[in-house]
């Protein structure tokens, strides 16, 4: 089993087009687990009363959601199973489409209840992980991922190729082995346990680097903020320093708290890199998807779909970006096939 | 099938219509619920204050005894 | 505040997060039922970051992490980012995350990722319920399944001796003089009974019963067993009818009720239907039930008082008024909510002993029997209604059957005092014979209360008047009606349910058993009542009682001069009525009521009563 998240940037980033243009490149030839964390291919949008893409499955997918909606799904679903984990909708089953039909998926929405069920998902299937507005944390299960982002984020094309080097570049840190158990304290290495994301976090990892335990490595679990750790930076006395590393446990830990392009700041504070900043596990970004669409409130509590123009919106950010990125209306899924390709590989 | 079938009994329209006086407001109301494709439709209530009528119109879909068509086919 | 008051449950640990200061106050309504319940409660401050929530609801390892919020579009993102930040933190090994707040609703919480989401109509029992992990459906209220007793704990003794004395001995003599005579309403009652003993076991028996009955009745009704000739605007029930019947009762178990009508589950509100369509009547029968209604009053066509004898089969019929049948009852019970009382009524025309036979056998709960309305006020021959109306009565008692007595006759402007004094003689007549019967005073504005300006200023005094004097004389149910608020009511629907819902909180606040409430289309006579006119009413009288709760209304001074004015009025009645010794010779002379009042002796079935053999 293999997982694949498609993870926004913010709502009406264009994940749900990303989830089905996926669908459609494995429907014929491969195993296929579907699920999502949030609430997806509904007629109509919750907030905004506008209209949504829906999402189709074809025959012989499992999907995951709460059993209310599979039993309306005009898709019909065999060999159901309740997977134990209940969400607001209700219990969520797993079951095998044997008709193609339009479905809704509500699925588990934290890592703990994720895990329990992709124990469901076949071995050699590939899981399609349907995120939900911005949210990323359960994202850390995931193999690959791939990003949605676009015009409801920010309709400034700079800023969001901008966030999205700062994504890339955080999702490219390097892979170090955690610590054992056994070799906590001394031997240059301290643990810091709660995250980096308070004011007066940092200068407890600035202490730990610069003061009488002088580690050399230390192991931050938890959330990361990129202002507590400039914070941290700005105490840390780099000159003169030998190797030292601070190891997060995931990217995604970077990417909850705070702005995305105040790392922007955290990167130059350490311009040659005297300090390593790894993580213990990664997921690989396959690519990023760019959706021209957002809505626009009209007055009243109304929304209307606007687009800024799609073709030098994403030719904007492609000029800008390092990692591939596409409009899967605009330009076709010939892209994102080829990411999945990949992946497959 | 149109939706209104689904209407157990009658749809009631109210609102606030502008005119000269109630006799005004209800030929008003009553084209009204016509044009709205009510064929069974009556003034329930219409009171004229400031400049026009608050007004209750309802068209019938189905009186008692009617052929219901409620679930005959799908909406 | 006293904790660990609730026994058997596992106190819980509970942090409360406003994120929006103007929105806390839902959490401070949880945070005292929680406590209440014995559970760990920590509402934290209103002016924390997201990450501030997190780390302080990380040192105290959670059970149940609830925040407020109004959501708007721009809010939805920072309440998905508060999710990961606990999905991050490690809250959610452990911890349940719930979201409340204005335009909150599941599917929303969902696509947040939380475990649950409550809207701003939510109880604060829901999300205690929530908490100690019961399953509380949100979408439904409750509704009581065991059917109330409206009689139960009372007496019928007369706590005015005076007046009690003069009732026993009317109402003795109308019985005695009842019990000497007969009709053809009786006949028909006895013939019914055993037609429906043969009609499967005797088929050639049943036919002779029923060519017997046939020769007692009259009119179209007549016409029909003669030569099978459909009543005017009648038809019978398709099988397609009957079958929408039937699957309403079949999902009886996952009817919605809605939450917000839940405190009329202690209350007896009866609605009244006869849309003159069983099928119709079913519906609007069950969405009653869903929006509160306990009970529900059988409306029978006009013409069914005024031709001697009853339909077999079962009709639609294209006016007001469902047909009197067994066939219909039968149908329309098979439709009936377990839990809903249901009146069949018997009151004021010709058929009305064998209706009581009628709901006998089709199961209802209550019937309705009167005398004096029905020859004063609704056209049927005072000698024969006398007849008829002992016979109903002697058939309820026997048949277990509680029943109403109604003070109608008002609404034709006999004055209260004259009214109430006929309707204690009836009960009084019913309680001699072994029966059950309730107070049905007119709750409304009279003609009476008019002319005397007794509701020139206000519509309580006169009503409140009423139920206390009929309090003070005897120890019975009083269900006020039919339906309260009479004659106040206009075509506006707001002003419609306002006026309803005062007079039927007024009622239950005046110590009423039950009220039976009018649709907002109750001044409307330009077509049949409407389902949306039905729940209007329900919905203001569950909102009034909600607002008057165990505050009470106060009447003025002048509702004690009315008091007075009626135990007066009717004990001058009782004793004109005694005097003259002859209950029917009363009515026909006016003692309960004359043509200056707008009372006039009923015609229909004149001449028809006979001796005993």
């Amino acid at each position: 089993m293999r997982v694949i998240g498609i993870a926004g940037t913010a709502k009406n980033t264009g994940k749900t087009t990303t989830l089905v243009a996926s669908i459609k490149f494995f429907a014929e030839n491969q195993k296929m687990f579907i699920t999502g964390i949030g609430y997806d291919g509904e007629d109509f949008d919750n907030l905004t009363g506008l209209p949504k893409p829906r999402v189709f499955v074809p025959e012989g997918a499992i999907v995951a959601s709460a059993l209310p909606l599979l039993e309306s799904s005009d898709a019909k679903f065999t060999d159901l199973s309740d997977t134990g984990v209940r969400c607001a909708l209700g219990r969520i089953f797993s079951g095998t489409a044997t008709a193609p039909g339009q479905v809704v998926l509500a699925g588990p929405a934290s890592t703990r209840d994720l895990s329990s069920v992709l124990a469901f998902a076949p071995d050699d299937s590939v899981v399609l992980l349907d995120g939900a507005f911005s949210r990323i944390s359960p994202m850390v299960v995931a193999d690959s991922l791939i990003l949605a982002t676009g015009a409801a984020r920010s309709r400034d094309s700079h800023r969001i190729a901008r966030e999205i080097n700062a994504i890339d570049r955080i999702m490219g840190l390097p892979v170090v082995d955690g610590p054992g158990t056994g070799d906590v304290s001394g031997n240059g290495v301290s643990k810091m346990s709660g995250g980096l994301f308070l004011p007066g976090q940092g200068h407890e990892l600035a202490w730990r680097l610069n003061g009488a335990g002088k580690a050399q490595t230390v192991y931050v679990t938890g959330i990361v903020n990129p202002q507590v750790f400039l914070e941290a930076l700005e105490e840390i006395n780099l000159n003169g320093h030998r190797d030292l590393t601070i190891v997060f446990d995931h990217p995604i830990m970077l990417l909850l708290s705070g702005d995305l392009l105040r790392w922007e700041e955290v990167f130059s504070a350490n311009p040659e890199e005297r300090l390593t900043v790894a993580v213990r596990a990664s997921t690989e970004l396959l690519g990023v998807t760019i959706n021209p669409y957002t809505p626009t409130e009209s007055g009243a509590g109304k929304y209307v779909a606007t687009y800024v123009p799609p073709e030098s919106f994403l030719g904007d950010i492609d000029g800008l970006t390092r990692i591939a990125c596409t409009d899967i209306m605009f330009e076709g899924p010939g892209k994102l096939h080829s990411w999945l390709e990949k992946f497959l590989d | 099938m149109s939706i209104k079938h689904r209407i157990l009994d009658g749809c009631d329209v109210e609102t606030f219509i502008l005119c000269k006086d109630v006799d005004e407001g209800k030929t008003l109301g009553l084209r009204l619920m016509a044009e709205l494709g009510f064929e069974d439709a009556d003034v329930v209530f219409c009171e004229m204050g400031g400049p026009g009528v608050r007004i209750r119109l309802r068209g019938y879909v189905y009186r008692p005894s009617a052929d219901y068509q409620w679930y005959d086919q799908e909406v | 505040m006293e904790q660990g008051r609730s026994k058997g449950i596992t106190p819980r640990k509970v942090v409360l997060a406003p994120l929006d200061p103007v929105h806390d106050v839902g959490l401070k309504l949880i945070r005292r039922k929680l406590l209440e319940r014995g559970h760990e409660v920590t509402l934290l401050p209103p002016d924390l970051s997201m990450e501030e929530i997190v780390a302080r609801a990380k040192a105290m390892d959670p059970d149940f992490i609830m925040i407020s919020r109004a959501l708007s579009y721009g809010i939805s993102e920072l309440l998905a980012k508060f999710v990961d930040l606990c999905d991050a933190a490690g809250l959610r090994e452990k911890a349940k995350l719930v979201a409340g707040g204005l335009s909150m609703k599941p599917v929303i919480a969902q696509e947040l990722g939380f475990d649950a989401g409550f809207g701003p109509d939510t109880p604060v029992e829901a999300a205690v319920a929530y908490v100690e992990g019961q399953e509380l459906d949100l979408s439904t209220g409750s509704r009581r399944r065991e059917k109330a007793d409206l009689t139960a704990g009372f007496t019928y003794k007369f706590l005015d001796s005076e007046i009690g004395y003069l009732c026993t001995t009317i109402a003795q003599q109308l019985i005695d003089w009842a019990n000497k005579h007969t009709s053809s309403g009786v006949e028909r009652a006895r013939l019914r009974i055993e037609m429906e003993s043969e009609r499967d076991s005797n088929p050639g028996l049943y036919s002779t019963l029923r060519n017997d009955y046939a020769s007692l009745t009259s009119g179209e009704v007549k016409e029909w067993y003669l030569t099978g000739k459909h009543v005017s605007h009648t038809r019978p029930i398709t099988e397609k009818e009957a079958g929408y019947i039937r699957s309403l009762l079949k999902n009886a178990d996952s009817i919605v009720i809605p939450r917000s009508q839940d405190i009329l589950n202690d209350r007896n509100v009866f609605v009244q239907y006869g849309t003159g369509c069983p099928v119709m009547d079913a519906y609007h029968i069950n969405l009653s039930v869903a929006w509160g209604a306990r009970g529900v009053v059988h409306f029978d066509p006009s013409w069914g008082a005024r031709n001697e004898g009853l339909l077999e089969q079962a009709w639609s019929h294209e006016h007001d008024g469902t047909v009197l049948t067994l066939d219909n009852l039968r149908l329309i019970k098979g439709g009936l909510i377990p839990g809903i009382l249901w009146q069949v009524r018997a009151h004021r025309g010709l058929n009305t002993p064998e209706t009581v036979v009628l709901a006998h056998l089709s199961g209802a709960d209550l019937t309705k029997i009167n005398i004096v309305y029905g020859s004063l006020g609704a056209g049927t021959d005072p000698e024969r209604l006398t007849v008829d109306g002992v016979e109903a009565m002697r058939l309820a008692a026997q048949h277990n059957l509680p029943y109403d007595v109604v003070t109608n006759e008002e609404l034709c402007g006999v004055p209260a005092a004259k009214a109430f004094a006929g309707m204690l003689i009836v009960a009084t007549a019913g309680v001699l014979q072994g029966g059950r019967p309730l107070l049905q005073p007119l709750f409304a504005n009279s003609p009476e209360g008019m002319v005397t300006g007794y509701t020139e200023h206000n519509f309580i005094d006169f009503n409140v008047a009423k139920m206390r004097v009929l309090s003070s004389i005897i120890d019975a149910p009083i269900w006020p009606g039919a339906p309260v608020g009479f004659l106040t009511q206009t075509q506006d629907r707001c002003q419609s349910s306002v006026m309803t819902a005062l007079h039927a909180a007024l009622a239950l606040d005046s110590g009423a058993t039950a009220v039976t409430i009018a649709s907002s289309d109750e001044a409307y006579a330009g077509g049949p009542i409407t389902a949306p006119a039905r729940v209007d009413t329900l919905k203001a009288t569950a909102a009034a009682l909600r607002f008057f709760g165990e505050g009470g209304i106060s009447p003025t001074p002048e509702a004690e001069r009315i008091e007075t004015e009626l135990r007066e009025g009717i004990l001058e009645v009782l004793k004109k009525v005694a005097a003259r010794g002859d209950f029917v010779a009363s009515l026909y002379e006016g003692h309960l009521g004359d043509k200056e009042d707008g009372a006039y002796p009923g015609r229909s079935g004149k001449g028809t009563v006979t001796l005993k053999h």
